[in-house]
C-alpha cells in the first residue's frame, strides 16, 4: 500500500451467496483493524451500526458518456466525510449489491482525484455460492462480470456441492478469470488476509507474492498416471469432437504418481515442441519421448496397441480431455483407472462472452508500438475489457514495467529490475468476446 | 508564491488568535451579527467561541460519528450530522430539538431562512423544513439523488438545491412543484447570487454551470482541471469566483457576461483551490489552498494577492467575519485562526 492511503475492498456477489457472512466475519474476528462498511442493502446485517455507513448506490455518468468515467457519487461523498472522522478507519469495505457491476466502484478510486490521493483499491472479491452459481453463470451477465473482475474468488458452501460439482466450476470460473485467486469455503470461513489486503491492484506486491502471475498453458489437455506392468495394453477411442488427438506417454518415478511434478510437465511440453510420428491402427505407440499423432481416419472406436517394456509407473498426455473421446486404457485384466488424473484444459476453452487470454512471450517490446497498440484496443474494445495486469520487459530498459488496468483506465510503472531472472512479457486480458489469436498477433507486433 | 518578490508585494495578515480544537473541523459559522463563532468537528462536537477573542464559551457532543454542517441563525444554532439528525441548539448550548433525517442516512445539509423562522435539512434524497421550534412544516418530493447542496434565498421563502440530474427552486409557501434546472451531470456545490437571478453549480465532470432564473438561459463553463468545489458570489452579485485549479477564475455577470468574456484570472496559489467566500459587503475574496496558503484579493483593483499567510496544514474551512475585516480558517489539523487585514 502506498504511505498513508486506506485501502478498499469491494465485496460484490449475488444476493444470498454469503456476503453478509462474510462481512460479520471480518467485522467481527480480532484483527485489531477499524473497518468501515457501507452496504447497499437494508436491513439484515446484524454488527456494529456505528461502522456501517448506508448508500444509496449512486452511478454518475460524466457529460463525455464515456464508461470509464462512470463512478459511485455515493462513494465519493460518503468517503470523503469518513476521513474527518476523529477515530479514524484502517479500512473500507464497500459491498455492492447483487446486480452491480464492480466497475463503477474501482473506477471511482482511479478516476476522482479526492478519492486517488486518498484510497487504494487493494482488490475486489467476488463471492459465488457454490450451488447456485450453476443456475447462473453461463445465462447471467452480471454473475460473468462479478467473477471477470474478481481478484478473490470465494467458492462458498462448497458443503452443498459434490468435489466434482465444485472442480468443474472451478476450472469454468478459471477460465474466465486466469488472475483470481479461488478459495473454497463453508460459511464463508476465509482467513480473513485472503479478502483484505490482497493488493490486486499493486502489481508490485503482486510480483512479491507470486513472480509470474500467469500459469503456464499446456498444450496437452490432460495427464493421467497408470501403474502398468510389461506386456501389451490398448489405448481405446471413439470418435470425438476435434479432428486430431496426439499423445504422450513417458515412464516417471513412483512417487510422481499420485501428483506429476513440474519437471515432468516440461518434459512433456518439450516432446510436444517436436514433430509427431504417426501411429496406424496396425502400429504400436511406445512410451518415451515421442508425441504421437493418432491416426483417426477411420469411423468409430479405434484400438491402438502400446507395449509397456518395463513394469512401472507411466504418465499419459493427451492433446484433448480423454472423456471427448470416451479414451480409455486397458490391459490383460481389463479397463485400468489412472491412479491420479489433472485436467490442463482451462487454458483452452473458448467462452465467446467472458474469458481471459494470457499472452507470455519472449523478447523486448517496443515502448511506442506498445502504447500504440494498447491506446487503440482500449479505445475500441475497452468496454469489452473488465480487467488486464501486464509485466513487460521494455527495450531499453532493466526494470520490468508493470501495468494493470479497468475498462480504459490503465496504471503502469517500472517496478524491480529484471537481474538474472529470464525477461519474459506476460499480459491477461479478461473480458467480453475477446480474440485470442488477434490479441497475440497485436502484441506481437509490438516486439521490438 | 509568485506575487512575493513583485515591488507591490501583499503585505502578511495579522494574525489575531489562534486556537487548538484538537479535532477535524467540518463546519463553521459565524453569528448574524459576528460576535460569536461555531464550529462543528468529525468528532461529533460543536464547539462556540466569542469571535473576537477566540476564548471558548461552550463544547459539547452532539453527533456522535461526526458534524456535517452547521447554521447559525438569528435565533438559534443548528446542526447535522452522520448519526442521522439534525439539532436546533440554543446560543447557551442546550439541544432543544432533535429532528430525525430521513431513514438511517446522514443529514448532510441544513441552513436557516434568512429570518430564523425555518430550517432546511436534506437526509438522502428529502429536504425537511422545520419550525423554529421543531415542529415539522413539510418534507420535499424525493431528488433524483441524494442532495448536495442547499441555500436559502435572501428575500422569499424559497430554497435551491443541487443533485445529479440539476438543481431544484422550491417554494416552500405555495407548495407547488419545484423548478427543475435540469443538467446530465452530478452537481457537487451550489452557489445562489445574492440577487436572486442566477443559480451556480459546480459539477464533478469539472465544469461550472449557471442558470438565469428570469429567462431560464443556462450556460457553462468547462476545462477546469479538477472539481469546483467551491464557488462565491461577490455581495453585488457581479462576480461569480471559482475554484477547480490553482488559478481562480472570476466570471462577470455585470456586463453582457459572462459568455463571451474572459474571466478574471487570479493566480498565486501553487495547489488546488479549495475554499473561497466573498465580504458581505466589500468586493474582497478570501482564498484557502492546498498549498496551505490564504489569500485575500480585490480582484476589481488588481489580480495580484493584496494579503496573505500560511496555515499550519491543509485549509479545512474559510469565513469571512459578517462585518468587520477579518478572515477565520480552520485546517485539517484542528487549528482554528482568525486574521485581521493589515491597515
Amino acid at each position: 500500500m502506498s504511505e498513508g492511503k486506506i485501502p478498499v475492498t469491494v465485496l460484490t456477489g449475488f444476493l444470498g451467496s454469503g456476503k453478509t457472512t462474510l462481512l460479520n466475519r471480518i467485522l467481527s474476528e480480532n484483527h485489531g483493524k477499524r473497518i468501515a462498511v457501507i452496504e447497499n442493502e437494508f436491513g439484515e446485517i446484524g454488527i456494529d451500526q456505528a461502522l456501517v455507513i448506508n448508500a444509496d448506490e449512486e452511478i454518475f455518468e460524466m457529460n463525455n458518456g464515456c464508461i470509464c468515467c462512470t463512478v459511485r457519487g455515493d462513494l465519493i461523498r460518503i468517503l470523503g466525510n469518513l476521513m474527518k472522522r476523529r477515530d479514524k478507519f484502517d479500512h473500507i469495505l464497500v459491498e455492492t449489491t447483487g446486480m452491480a457491476d464492480p466497475g463503477p466502484v474501482a473506477q471511482t478510486f482511479f478516476v476522482d482525484d479526492e478519492m486517488r490521493d486518498m484510497f487504494e483499491l487493494d482488490g475486489i472479491v467476488t463471492m459465488v455460492d457454490a450451488k447456485h452459481v450453476a443456475l447462473h453463470i453461463e445465462d447471467s451477465d452480471e454473475c460473468k462480470e462479478q467473477i471477470a473482475f474478481g481478484d478473490v474468488i470465494v467458492l462458498n458452501k462448497t458443503d452443498l456441492a459434490t468435489p466434482a460439482e465444485l472442480d468443474a466450476l472451478q476450472s469454468r470460473i478459471q477460465s474466465m478469470n486466469a488472475l483470481a485467486k479461488v478459495h473454497r469455503a463453508v460459511d464463508a470461513a476465509v482467513p480473513i488476509e485472503t479478502v483484505l489486503d490482497v493488493g490486486g491492484f499493486d502489481l508490485a506486491r503482486a510480483l512479491e507474492k507470486k513472480p509470474s502471475f500467469l500459469e503456464p498453458e499446456y498444450p496437452f489437455e490432460w495427464a493421467g498416471t497408470f501403474a502398468l506392468e510389461e506386456g501389451a495394453y490398448e489405448i481405446a477411442l471413439a470418435d470425438g469432437p476435434d479432428p486430431s488427438m496426439s499423445l504422450v506417454v513417458s515412464p516417471v518415478a513412483a512417487e510422481a504418481a499420485a501428483e506429476l511434478p513440474k519437471a515432468v510437465l516440461d518434459d512433456a511440453v518439450r516432446v510436444w515442441s517436436e514433430p509427431a510420428t504417426t501411429c496406424s491402427l496396425k502400429g504400436e505407440l511406445a512410451p518415451g519421448a515421442t508425441r504421437w499423432e493418432l491416426d483417426l481416419e477411420a469411423k468409430g472406436r479405434k484400438t491402438f496397441a502400446l507395449r509397456v517394456p518395463k513394469a512401472g509407473t507411466y504418465a499419459l498426455f493427451t492433446e484433448h480431455l480423454p472423456e471427448e473421446f470416451s479414451l480409455v486404457v486397458r490391459g490383460p485384466k481389463g479397463e485400468l483407472a489412472p491412479v491420479s488424473a489433472k485436467d490442463f484444459a482451462a487454458g483452452h476453452t473458448h467462452d465467446d462472452t467472458v474469458s481471459s487470454v494470457g499472452i507470455r512471450h519472449e523478447g523486448a517490446v517496443d515502448e511506442t508500438k506498445l502504447n500504440t497498440w494498447l491506446s487503440a484496443l482500449l479505445r475500441e474494445r475497452g468496454t469489452d475489457i473488465f480487467r488486464m495486469k501486464g509485466i513487460l520487459n521494455v527495450k531499453g530498459q532493466d526494470h520490468r514495467y508493470v501495468f494493470q488496468g479497468v475498462h480504459m483506465l490503465v496504471d503502469g510503472r517500472a517496478d524491480t529490475p529484471w537481474g538474472s531472472k529470464p525477461r519474459v512479457n506476460e499480459l491477461v486480458f479478461i473480458g467480453r468476446k475477446l480474440d485470442r489469436e488477434l490479441l497475440e498477433r497485436g502484441f506481437r507486433a509490438c516486439l521490438a | 508564491m509568485p506575487g512575493l518578490s513583485r515591488t507591490s508585494a501583499p503585505r502578511e495578515l495579522e494574525l489575531g488568535y489562534r486556537v487548538a480544537l484538537d479535532d477535524y473541523p467540518t463546519a463553521v459559522a459565524f453569528s448574524p451579527t459576528g460576535d460569536r463563532l461555531l464550529v462543528g468537528t468529525g468528532g461529533g462536537e460543536l464547539a462556540l467561541f466569542d469571535a473576537a477573542t477566540g476564548k471558548e464559551t461552550w463544547r459539547r457532543s452532539v453527533h456522535p460519528g461526526g458534524v456535517l454542517s452547521v447554521s447559525f441563525g438569528p435565533r438559534a444554532i443548528a446542526s447535522s450530522g452522520q448519526d442521522g439528525t439534525a439539532r436546533i441548539v440554543s446560543p447557551t448550548g442546550d439541544v432543544l430539538h432533535e429532528l430525525p433525517g430521513v431513514g438511517s442516512g446522514w443529514v448532510e445539509h441544513i441552513a436557516w431562512s434568512h429570518d430564523g423562522k425555518l430550517l432546511a435539512a436534506a437526509s438522502g434524497k428529502f429536504v425537511r423544513i422545520w419550525h423554529d421550534d421543531g415542529s415539522p412544516l413539510l418534507e420535499t418530493q424525493p431528488h433524483a439523488s441524494t442532495v448536495t447542496a442547499l441555500q436559502w434565498g435572501r428575500k422569499r421563502a424559497e430554497l435551491a438545491t443541487s443533485c445529479y440530474g440539476g438543481a431544484y427552486l422550491w417554494s416552500i409557501q405555495s407548495g407547488a412543484n419545484p423548478r427543475h434546472l435540469p443538467f446530465k451531470g452530478s452537481l457537487i456545490s451550489l452557489a445562489w447570487s445574492p440577487d436572486e437571478r442566477v443559480i451556480a453549480c459546480g459539477s464533478q465532470d469539472c465544469s461550472v454551470h449557471f442558470w438565469r432564473l428570469d429567462t431560464g438561459r443556462d450556460s457553462e463553463m468547462t476545462g477546469y482541471p479538477f472539481k469546483p468545489k467551491a464557488l462565491a458570489w461577490d455581495a453585488r452579485a457581479s462576480m461569480l469566483a471559482t475554484g477547480g485549479d490553482a488559478t481562480i477564475c472570476i466570471w462577470e455577470f455585470s456586463g453582457k457576461g459572462p459568455e463571451g468574456t474572459r474571466p478574471i484570472q487570479l493566480a498565486a496559489h501553487e495547489g488546488q483551490v479549495s475554499a473561497l467566500t466573498f465580504h458581505s459587503r466589500k468586493a474582497l475574496l478570501a482564498s484557502a489552498g492546498q498549498d496551505m496558503g490564504i489569500i485575500v484579493w480585490e480582484p476589481r483593483r488588481s489580480t495580484e494577492p493584496i494579503a496573505f499567510s500560511f496555515l499550519d496544514d491543509t485549509p479545512a474551512t474559510l469565513a469571512w467575519h459578517p462585518e468587520r475585516e477579518a478572515v477565520v480558517t480552520t485546517d485539517v489539523s484542528g487549528n482554528l485562526a482568525s486574521w485581521r487585514l493589515p491597515r
